[in-house]
């Protein structure tokens, strides 16, 4: 009897999900495939379907290639370099946990995180114009370190914990200096780990919006802003934007797939 | 020797070494600080130095727009106590952290507990469903929104809804805010989903098991053993939201830009606007020196809070 009563809630919310997340993809596909002189729908059919609008963002004059390139360049440079100095800093702050120093220099990479973006910017923007950074990839990738920085070390340092230090001290006896350590036994182990952190670093600056739409507009600039710049009062421009949406969201996709195994450690740790 | 030698290789606790591997142990350890120092560097270029001129232009009339640079001391502070509009939009962010995190937790936890329950397959292909939204990228989201499902000719909300198609949830001052909120809930719950479940799967089986032979329903084993069970993971997830929400930039700023007429204008936006659309950068560095230490008391709250009751390794 109870039973029969939670699945019909159970039937309920799995129809309010369908609909909830099924009506705005159903839009998002179905618009970006429409042609570009059909009529509006928004729950309708078009009159037929084409490519157009694909060929369009993959082959026009302003196409989105650029902006793709950007978006990795920038990215992928940024998250190098926040893996680099924060992988020995999380293995360091991971190590040092016996002293108290080191605990509460790791609450203030926490506290770092929440820095809001918009009170960097500012800064950044103002001293870039004039540096003559603006809108260069260099600019973008520095003002990106920002906030990549404190979120590869919170994330990398979950994973080294794993890390048993008996292990450490072992190597150690043996002769092996910190850094060999490091180099040679802790990161080996943390691979996977460092895997991931990469990647949700990496997705961190490719969905970037607030320091790209303000420090680039056009050599350096990335697909998020090319995206959120489409002229979408004019109608024919929506199936352009919609298209470009679904390519950008393809990396995503794969990189999203490959972390997602590792959820569960790094919800247990309490981060994101 | 060489037996003693071994046995001090199996031991693996530094209690049970001789006293100068324990000194050579300690100088290793202090080794160990030189591992923080690139990270250190990198943290005072990219985010002490900007902060630190962020607080000098605070101090300075700096508006390109009326072609002004001089030191005026702490006027732009004594500016933000009688601006109204700041006023408003920091009501407005608690307004928007408050019901979108009450939002988020209702729907990614009944959405969590489907995925529970459903088999496995089932639960497969509605946790990839479920987390869809999560993969686009935030202001391509914030797009498909305002340009197709808020606003005509396309209109999917007002038709979903039985709307007219005169009416544009964001064109109006009433609902623009609302509008946001939705798009912000659809867009970030599937995080909120995903960890709760996580959280879901790591519970213990037995209670649940011996609450079911007891005979208990399942509203009463989430009431009273699910939801004690998770209260860590639900703090964690909720206050990293809420902090997340709080920062919250590209959804209000791609979808309404603060309108219309202020009426969506949340703290982040406001900011935004009085710098980068009024050129006034020494007032919107003051402002955002006040966000940060709003940002900044809440989140060091939160880690002492954390650090004490272990949420927080």
């Amino acid at each position: 009897m109870k039973r029969h009563g939670a699945s019909l809630v159970g039937a309920f919310g799995l129809l309010f999900v369908a609909g909830w997340i099924g009506i705005p993809f159903y839009s998002l596909g179905i618009l970006s495939l429409a042609p570009k002189d059909a009529p509006a729908v928004g729950l309708g059919l078009p009159s037929g379907l084409s490519l157009n609008h694909y060929a369009e963002v993959l082959s026009g004059v302003q196409g989105l290639w650029p902006y793709v390139a950007n978006s990795i360049i920038a990215s992928g440079a940024a998250t190098l370099l926040a893996l680099a100095v924060a992988l020995p800093c999380a293995y360091g702050l991971s190590r040092l946990q016996r002293s108290a120093v080191a605990r509460t220099l790791y609450l203030g990479v926490f506290v770092l995180r929440m820095l809001p973006p918009i009170t960097l910017v500012i800064p950044f923007f103002v001293f870039m114009s004039g540096a003559h950074l603006l809108d260069t990839r260099t600019g973008l990738v520095g003002a990106l370190l920002a906030q990549l920085l404190p979120l590869a070390i919170w994330i990398s340092k979950t994973f080294f914990d794993g890390v048993p230090i008996s292990i450490d001290e072992a190597a150690r006896i043996d002769g092996a200096t910190p850094w060999q350590v490091f180099v040679l036994v802790a990161l080996p182990i943390v691979a996977a780990g460092t895997a991931v952190t990469a990647v949700l670093t990496f997705l961190t600056a490719y969905i970037d919006y607030v320091f790209a739409a303000t420090l680039t507009n056009d050599h350096a600039m990335t697909l998020p802003v090319y995206i959120a710049g489409f002229k979408t009062e004019y109608r024919f421009y929506v199936g352009d934007m919609l298209a470009a949406t679904v390519i950008g969201t393809l990396p995503m996709l794969v990189l999203f797939l490959f972390v997602q195994r590792h959820m569960k450690r790094m919800a247990l740790a309490g981060i994101h | 020797m060489p037996r003693g030698e071994s046995a001090e290789r199996a031991g693996s606790a530094s209690a049970r070494l001789p006293p100068a591997a324990r000194t050579r142990g300690r100088a290793w350890e202090a080794g160990l600080w030189w591992f923080l120092a690139p990270a250190a560097l990198v943290i005072f270029v990219v985010i002490v130095l900007p902060v630190g001129y962020a607080l000098s232009l605070s101090l300075y009339d700096y508006n390109i727009m009326r072609m002004t640079d001089r030191f005026v001391g702490f006027d732009n502070y004594l500016k933000i106590i009688h601006d109204a509009d700041f006023g408003w939009a920091t009501l407005r962010t608690f307004t928007y952290v408050f019901v979108v995190i009450a939002a988020d937790f209702v729907y990614g936890f009944s959405t969590a507990l489907l995925a529970w329950q459903l088999p496995l397959g089932w639960s497969r292909l509605f946790r990839a469903i479920v987390i869809l939204p999560m993969l686009l990228i935030p202001s391509a989201a914030a797009m498909l929104w305002r340009s197709v499902i808020y606003t005509p000719p396309f209109g999917v909300f007002n038709q979903v809804f039985g709307l007219p198609m005169s009416f544009s949830m964001l064109a109006s001052p009433d609902t623009s805010l609302f509008g946001i909120i939705l798009t912000a809930v659809w867009g970030w719950s599937p995080w909120v989903f995903l960890l709760l479940l996580v959280g879901l799967e790591g519970l213990p089986v037995e209670p649940l098991e011996a609450a079911k032979i007891d005979g208990a329903t399942f509203r009463q084993v989430i009431w009273h053993i699910i939801l004690p069970m998770m209260r860590p993971v639900i703090v964690v997830t909720l206050s990293l939201k809420a902090i997340d929400s709080f920062l919250s930039f590209t959804y209000p700023w791609v979808m309404t830009q603060g309108g219309p007429g202020g009426s969506s204008h949340l703290l982040s936006t406001y900011i935004y606007e009085r710098a980068f659309a009024l050129l006034d950068y020494g007032y919107g560095a003051s402002l955002g020196v006040v966000m940060m230490l709003i940002a900044l008391a809440s989140s060091t709250a939160f880690a002492l809070y954390g650090a004490r009751k272990g949420l927080l390794q």
